[in-house]
């Protein structure tokens, strides 16, 4: 087997040719308006928004800052467009129930006519109805209602009066009623003058009384029933005077609103209740406190606010369906809210206090919520899908729901709902709705999934160099010139991760552009140059570079003990990723194993005190297969071993550490030592492949950053074969790479790695399974021999002593 | 003060109330009034003496106004109502004064109504009376009391008909009666009084004569009267009007005041009392 050679420098890094692109800047190219490489997700919205049914909303899926919010919006408002204005609704008063305000639909742009209507209405009926009251003709036919009455009173009581002055009875007011009295010339008697009279007379006196006060309590008994007579006349004459000062501009407005059923039905509601309630236009406002509470301000004049119109959408001036975006989806928010006014310290409110919601102002057109929001709100989540399953917007507060509150709130009739609810979310999200509401997947049927990269094809290319001019177009940022825009391109392919890829991510390809516009403008560049990319790319890594820093300026002190020279038995210096915010960089770490006779274990020390990861622990059972299916196939693996991240005190996840420890576990074993200067990232398989890891870049550079003061030619970085084409090495990384000084090492095999780790003849098996001699693999093979043979001698002697000691087998 | 305003000089004002009066819009009215004419303010409380009288008859009984079911009369229960009813009037009546800054006094006496209250209307330039009290029910009277304003007091009278609303106009009666120029002596006082409070009120003069002639003669002498004072006025002649055309002439809104001499002929009629009875503002008799 030939050993491996490591990587060109060209392969590190795959360049973009600005000569591929005609153009000199992004001023000359066009606007990319289609969504570029996200064709699973257009083809899902495209079908999301056609699909008229219930169920059939959207959820795009995909990581923050991939640019769903943007595709929604573009989509939806191309598509918004081609639709209908919908309707303008309003809430009125229900003259019937107060509490349950009325729901209007009417045509876009007639709900604010409705309002001025009805506003000029009351203006109108303001003057036109005191002035009905104040002619003539109503005063003299009041009056003679009240006349009417008034002679009623007068003869009843003038009868009594009459008789009680001729039977010498005197009629009079007590704080309560009326007393009768005996009276001789105008005096009432005293009871000492009537019993002075003869016992006939006094007797005829006192039927009198009793006559007289039964006739009194029979006309007193009437005047309750004259009294609501008089008032019925009146409020009779009331209605037919304001119906008649009222009608002909109801009229009016009915003819206008003649296509509209249930304005109609409305105005007829007003009408009756203005009829009914003319008084209050008769009422001037101001006036003194009510007697006895001179700390309550006058009474104020007659509220009006019944016959207002509280319009909730006004679709006046819309060019097409809405697309309302709601950025804090509170339950009130969403579904709309009925607002209180504190009046001496008691809430009330009324049906204009209904505020719309954000499903209001969609209704008609598209709603989109950023579904962790949505899920944050109290309530938020379960109201959206009861109203999307309802098909209506019923406004209820939270306290209504939950019967926190009982006092009296408005019941605000329900309005139909015709929208389409597109949520944004990651993936996450997306997934663990589907596995744990039910309803989920009932109304949220359509899902765009988002692509994080694209393919750096040749075609793509020109267009992401169209979406670079868009961006900074869209930004107003200077114009890019071909070199910038190639710059952009393999940062964003260093963004995807993948030499053959450029990153979809757009808010992160955003951030670069705007921050290269700010290097250039500090450069003084006409237009933005692929140095002022790379400063920013720079800079970037710059601000974000403390921890990194820190930790190799321990390592170089010696804090952290990790060689980069020379070759140690049992000692591999692996590579980690660590991430912090938005930034991730490579860490080495020393691995290293030890080896003792024992049952064939080996431990994990991380696992042991529960710092190692689920997928980290099967890295090391993996390992642990390899090694006894290849070295003791036909033998007990009697070795006790231990294998340790030093210096590592956080937990520890993923696999690709499986190759390092696997080299560490087989030099301990060989006793061969293992170069400091190369490390190793990989994971194993149990046939010994090596399999591709995550973040290749980043663990290469981690390595060549620690190294790169002493750079001799020796350094350098196995990785697996698999990663080949994700390399996008920072340029530093690709010029040691190709002076010669920093080597990557792609490596197949455990043995094609142990070759360059050892600088041993790995060997390969023969027929029977044996390694050639002097070979690394032989090594390991014949001290697991040794071993399985001192376990077994070790096994002997225990069995011997226990039959000396016992005499009985222990089969326990 | 011009010479015509001190036609109505009013010194000292008796406030009337017996047991059947609510009082509140009266005292507030009275008090207002003193303060306005700057003037000596005295609360009168009468006890009927006649109820007492009658209270003492074991057969007495009382029909109630509201339920209309006799009950025996209380004495005692009578006489200590009307001293609560009293304390109360009193201390509203000191509160309100002490507000306006006005001056007054207050007593209870015991007596026949009429009696009493002419008795002490002579001490005063103005009694003023409520025109619901000893109402029988909304539309009918005791007739004694009706004919109280009328025929008892030697001073002028202002008769209310419960709370009333803020002045906005005046309608002064002219005739050819010795208590004309008093009349508009009153509505000229009257008038810069609220004037000078912000209120501007209107100022309609009606002249009343048995013929055109003297209806115009009327008009003339009030034109010139006012004239004199700056005053602006609408004049309205009303020539050979009888009681009746009279009374309807001078019906009134809630928010005017209406002056009147108390020589009017009309006011010794029914249709005078009607006219009282049926005006919803305040009611001046001017003597």
């Amino acid at each position: 087997m030939a050993a491996i050679s490591p990587l060109p420098a060209d392969a590190l890094y795959r360049r973009c040719d600005p000569a591929k692109f005609s153009f000199a800047t992004t001023a000359e190219l066009e606007i990319l308006e289609d969504i570029l490489g996200q064709a699973r997700a257009v083809e899902a919205v495209t079908f999301g928004i056609g699909m008229r049914r219930q169920g059939y909303n959207l959820f795009l899926l995909g990581p923050a800052g991939i640019g769903k919010h943007s595709l929604a919006r573009q989509f939806l408002d191309r598509q918004a467009k081609t639709e209908p204005v919908p309707a303008d609704w309003c809430y009125v008063n229900n003259f019937e129930e107060s509490g349950k305000p009325r729901a209007l639909r009417l045509p876009a742009g007639r709900a604010a006519r409705l309002r001025a209507d009805m506003e000029s209405l009351v203006e109108e009926l303001r003057s036109a109805i005191p002035a009905a009251f104040d002619s003539d003709d109503y005063r003299t036919r009041k009056q003679v209602i009240e006349q009417q009455f008034k002679e009623r009173h007068e003869q009843s009581f003038a009868v009594i009066q009459d008789q009680a002055r001729k039977k010498n009875v005197a009629l009079i007011r007590t704080p309560g009623g009326i007393a009768l009295g005996p009276t001789r010339e105008g005096e009432v008697l005293s009871s000492e003058e009537f019993r002075k009279l003869p016992a006939p007379e006094q007797e005829r006196v006192k039927a009198d009384m009793e006559d007289l006060q039964r006739q009194l309590q029979e006309t007193l008994r009437h005047v309750p029933k004259w009294d609501k007579e008089q008032r019925e006349k009146v409020r009779e004459l009331n209605r037919e005077v304001t119906r008649f000062a009222v009608g002909h501009l109801i009229d009016a407005l009915r003819k206008d609103y003649e296509d509209l059923d249930n304005v109609r039905e409305y105005l007829r509601a007003a009408e009756a209740d203005i009829v009914e309630n003319a008084e209050d236009f008769l009422v001037a406002g101001g006036g003194e406190p009510p007697p006895g509470l001179p700390f309550l301000p006058p009474p104020e004049a007659p509220s009006f606010t019944r016959y207002e119109v509280n319009v909730l959408i006004d679709n006046s001036g819309m060019a097409g369906a809405p697309v309302v975006y709601e950025d804090h989806p509170s339950h009130g928010n969403l579904i709309g809210r009925v607002e209180h006014i504190s009046q001496f310290g008691a809430l009330i409110t009324d049906f204009t206090l209904i505020k719309p919601g954000a499903l209001h102002r969609a209704n008609g057109g598209y709603l989109i919520l950023d579904v962790l929001k949505v899920l944050s709100q109290p309530f938020a989540w379960e109201e959206l899908k009861r109203v999307l399953r309802a098909g209506e917007i019923r406004i209820e507060s939270l306290g209504q729901i939950l019967s926190l509150v009982s006092t009296v709130s408005l019941e605000p009739e329900s309005i139909p709902l015709d929208a389409k609810v597109v949520l944004l979310g990651d993936r996450l999200v997306y997934y663990l709705l589907c596995d744990y509401d039910p309803e989920f997947s009932e109304l949220f049927k359509i899902a765009g999934d988002f692509e994080e990269d694209m393919p750096a094809t040749a075609e793509n290319l020109p267009l992401y160099a169209r979406l670079v001019g868009t961006l900074a177009k869209n930004d107003k940022l200077r114009p890019f010139d071909r070199g910038a825009v190639a710059r952009v391109i393999e940062q964003s392919a260093r963004l995807a991760g993948d030499a053959e890829k450029v990153s979809a991510h757009i808010l992160s390809v955003g951030d670069l552009l705007r921050e290269a516009n700010y290097w250039s403008q500090t450069n003084g560049h006409e237009f933005v140059t692929a140095a002022d990319v790379e400063s920013a790319v720079a800079a970037q890594i710059r601000r974000a570079s403390r921890v990194r820093e820190r930790i190799n300026e321990e390592i170089r002190r010696g804090t952290v003990l990790i060689d980069t020279s020379g070759a140690v038995p049992g000692q591999v210096n692996g590579l980690s990723v660590m991430q912090f915010g938005q930034y991730a960089f490579g860490r080495p770490t020393r691995i290293t194993a030890r080896v003792r006779l024992g049952p064939g274990r080996v431990i994990d020390i991380e696992r042991e005190v529960k710092l190692g990861g689920p997928i980290h622990s099967k890295g090391i059972l993996i390992l642990t297969g390899f090694l006894g299916a290849r070295y003791a196939a036909d033998r007990p693996l009697s070795l006790s071993a231990s294998l340790v991240f030093e210096q590592s005190y956080g937990e520890i996840e993923g696999d690709s550490a499986s190759l390092a420890e696997l080299v560490a576990l087989l030099s301990a074993l060989a006793g061969a030592p293992v170069r400091q200067s190369i490390a190793v990232t990989g994971s194993v398989n149990q046939f010994g492949q090596i399999q591709a890891i995550g973040a290749v870049n980043e663990k290469i550079e981690g390595f060549f950053d620690l190294c790169r003061d002493r750079l001799d030619g020796s350094h350098g970085v196995i990785i697996p074969s698999a990663n080949v084409h994700h390399l996008m090495l920072r340029r530093d990384v690709v010029e040691a790479a190709a002076a010669g000084r920093f080597h990557v090492y792609p490596a197949a095999t455990v043995d094609e790695a142990i070759e360059v780790l050892t600088g041993m003849t790995p060997g390969e098996a023969d027929s029977a399974g044996h390694f050639p001699e002097g070979s690394f693999n032989r090594k390991v093979e014949d001290r697991l021999t040794d071993m399985a043979k001192r376990a077994q001698k070790f096994s002997g002697l225990r069995e011997r002593g226990d039959r000396e000691h016992g005499g009985e087998d222990d089969t326990s | 003060m011009s010479p015509l305003e001190e036609l109505f000089s009013v010194r000292r004002i008796l406030v009337a109330l017996d047991p059947t009066v609510s009082g509140t819009g009266l005292l507030d009215t009275a008090v207002e009034f003193a303060h306005r004419v700057e003037a000596e303010l005295e609360g009168l409380f009468v006890e009927d003496v006649e109820l007492m009288r009658l209270a003492e008859h074991p057969f007495a009984h009382e029909v109630s106004l509201t339920g209309g079911l006799p009950k025996p009369l209380d004495l005692a229960a009578i006489e200590r109502d009307w001293r609560a009813l009293a304390t109360g009037v009193r201390l509203s009546l000191e509160a309100r004064a002490r507000e306006m800054n006005v001056r007054c006094s207050f007593r209870v006496v015991r007596g026949r109504l009429e009696a009493e209250v002419r008795a002490a209307a002579a001490e005063a330039d103005l009694v003023i009376m409520d025109w619901a009290g000893a109402a029988l029910t909304r539309h009918v009277r005791l007739k004694t009391s009706a004919e109280l304003p009328v025929a008892g007091p030697s001073g002028s009278v202002l008769l209310l008909h419960g709370r009333p609303a803020p002045i906005e106009s005046i309608v002064v009666v002219c005739d050819d009666g010795p208590a004309t120029k008093r009349v508009l002596g009153a509505a000229a006082r009257l008038r810069s009084r609220l004037r000078s409070e912000g209120t501007a009120p209107r100022l309609t003069v009606v002249c009343r004569g048995e013929s055109r002639a003297a209806a115009a003669d009327s008009e003339n002498a009030a034109r010139e009267t006012l004239r004199d004072e700056g005053i602006d006025a609408v004049f309205r002649p009303l020539a050979g009007a009888g009681p009746e055309e009279l009374a309807d002439a001078l019906r009134t809104p809630a928010n005017a005041l209406l002056m009147l001499p108390a020589s009017l002929p009309l006011l010794s009629t029914d249709e005078g009392e009607r006219l009282i009875a049926d005006s919803e503002g305040p009611v001046l008799l001017v003597r």
